[in-house]
């Protein structure tokens, strides 16, 4: 059988079902022209136009927020990972802060020898008596003296430079690489700022800063609207050169959030956000 | 004029029956001619043979639906006039898509000729029962298609459809076709 004898004897179909075929196409035809049924079908496209309104809308929405969540996620991952700057800084504190009791030991035992040059009496009675007693005696006071004056120095040193770090630093170094950005951080609890309270500068520490970098590099960003924050409890207002003021907020389940960067909150670990909130205790 | 009016004046053996049909008919019957022959000459002398094997056939036949036979008579004379046509001439119309679709159910290792005529007969009542046991859109579908031979677009405008859906329906009826033909032994 070939195509042609099928076409062939398609012919043989009942007239009745060609004149049902036929009839219905001119009912679909027709149909229209009554008022009644052009306003139901009129009514049943617009309905499917809204229908297909509404979905285009809401795919084109969810696709750019897509997008808009990529970005603003490489962007915070990209900005809060690149810390190399921040490690480095810490890293060569902490090598001169290991750096400096080795030479107050070396200061101390040079103290030491003075001392022990400037005791006659003791290097007399040493070379006068005959017994090691009176030696070993010698050396145990030489070495706690010694011993006592490199504690000093380091406590003296450790001071110092504390004192150094809190006067040339302000809290806007507690930002680390951002710090270039901005001028002026301050903070104030959710509490304080819901009853007209004034806003405060913290002051530089180093542990300030290490629990802020730590935070913003172990942190994990997400969704906001994924994310259970809990209350917020202490804004930071960050001001850039230009006069805008940033507001970070953190929460009470130790998530932060920024307001320039809508939808993403940063989660951080407990123990990061306890240490933040004792900066601005 | 009524179609029992017009038959009425065929059974009378009245001129003016043809006249009448012309009349009223004669632009469907040359868009069925013309969906299979794409020529509008040959449409027409197609339609004029439609009006002779009409009289010809009332009395004795009194057909229900007028329209219904007329466009049978007219898709068949069309399809043996093109079936006359050499190969040249045949063109790549709608038929031939037509044609292209239908070699899918098609079985073209069978031995048709032997029993070509009984064949034939038992064929066209399979197709009609075929036919009659799709549901109404796909019937429809499949009438347009490979009775009158309708463009895609032109079925898919009539039924207010898109192409594409006109395209898969008919592939889904051809399907259908070819397992009815299969169970029924048409076809190997």
């Amino acid at each position: 059988m070939r195509a042609e004898d099928l076409f062939e004897a398609m012919g043989g179909i009942d007239e009745k079902l060609i004149a049902r075929s036929d009839r219905r196409v001119r009912s679909s035809q027709e149909k229209p022209s009554s008022g009644k049924t052009v306003k139901k079908a009129r009514k049943r496209k617009n309905r499917r136009s809204m229908g297909a309104e509404i979905y285009r809308f809401t795919v084109v929405a969810m696709s750019t927020a897509a997008v808009v969540f990529v970005l603003f996620m490489a962007r915070d991952l990209l900005g809060i990972r690149d810390l190399s700057d921040i490690r480095d800084r810490l890293d060569s504190t902490q090598v001169s802060s290991i750096a400096e009791p080795v030479q107050a030991d070396g200061a101390a035992v040079e103290q030491a020898e003075k001392s022990d040059a400037e005791q006659p009496e003791a290097s007399s009675q040493m070379k006068a008596a005959d017994s090691g007693q009176a030696e070993e005696a010698v050396e145990e006071q030489a070495d706690s003296a010694a011993e006592e004056l490199a504690d000093s120095a380091v406590e003296d040193k450790a001071a110092e430079a504390a004192a150094n770090n809190s006067l040339a630093k302000t809290a806007v170094d507690m930002l680390g690489e951002f710090k270039g950005d901005y001028v002026r951080l301050e903070y104030i609890s959710a509490k304080e700022e819901a009853n007209g309270g004034s806003r405060k500068v913290p002051e530089y520490t180093v542990e300030g800063e290490i629990a802020l970098s730590e935070a913003f590099s172990k942190g994990k960003a997400s969704p906001a609207i994924l994310a259970s924050t809990g209350e917020a409890t202490y804004y930071v207002y960050l001001t850039t050169k230009n006069g805008e003021e940033h507001r970070v907020v953190f929460y009470e389940n130790a998530y932060v959030s920024m307001d320039n960067i809508p939808g993403i909150v940063m989660k951080i670990s407990q123990a990061d956000y306890e240490e933040i909130e004792d900066l601005f205790r | 004029m009524e179609d029992t009016a017009i038959i009425d004046l065929y059974w009378k053996r009245d001129e003016q029956a043809i006249v009448e049909t012309d009349l009223k008919y004669g632009k469907y019957c040359h868009t069925v001619a013309y969906n299979v022959l794409n020529d509008i000459e040959d449409s027409r002398e197609c339609v004029n043979d439609t009006w002779l094997r009409a009289w010809n056939s009332m009395p004795p036949k009194r057909p229900s639906v007028l329209r219904a036979f007329l466009a049978k008579i007219t898709r068949n004379l069309a399809f043996d006039r093109y079936r006359a046509r050499g190969a040249a001439k045949r063109g790549s119309g709608t038929m031939e898509a037509v044609l292209d679709e239908l070699a899918e159910c098609a079985d073209l290792s069978g031995n048709w000729d032997a029993e070509e005529a009984y064949l034939a007969t038992e064929l066209k009542e399979a197709i009609n029962r075929f036919a009659e046991q799709l549901p109404e859109r796909e019937c429809d579908l499949f009438v347009r298609r490979y009775f009158f031979a309708e463009e895609i677009p032109a079925i898919a405008r009539r039924y207010q459809m898109t192409e594409n859906n006109v395209t898969v329906s008919l592939s889904r009826i051809r399907k259908k076709l070819r397992k009815y033909l299969k169970e029924g032994e048409y076809i190997e």
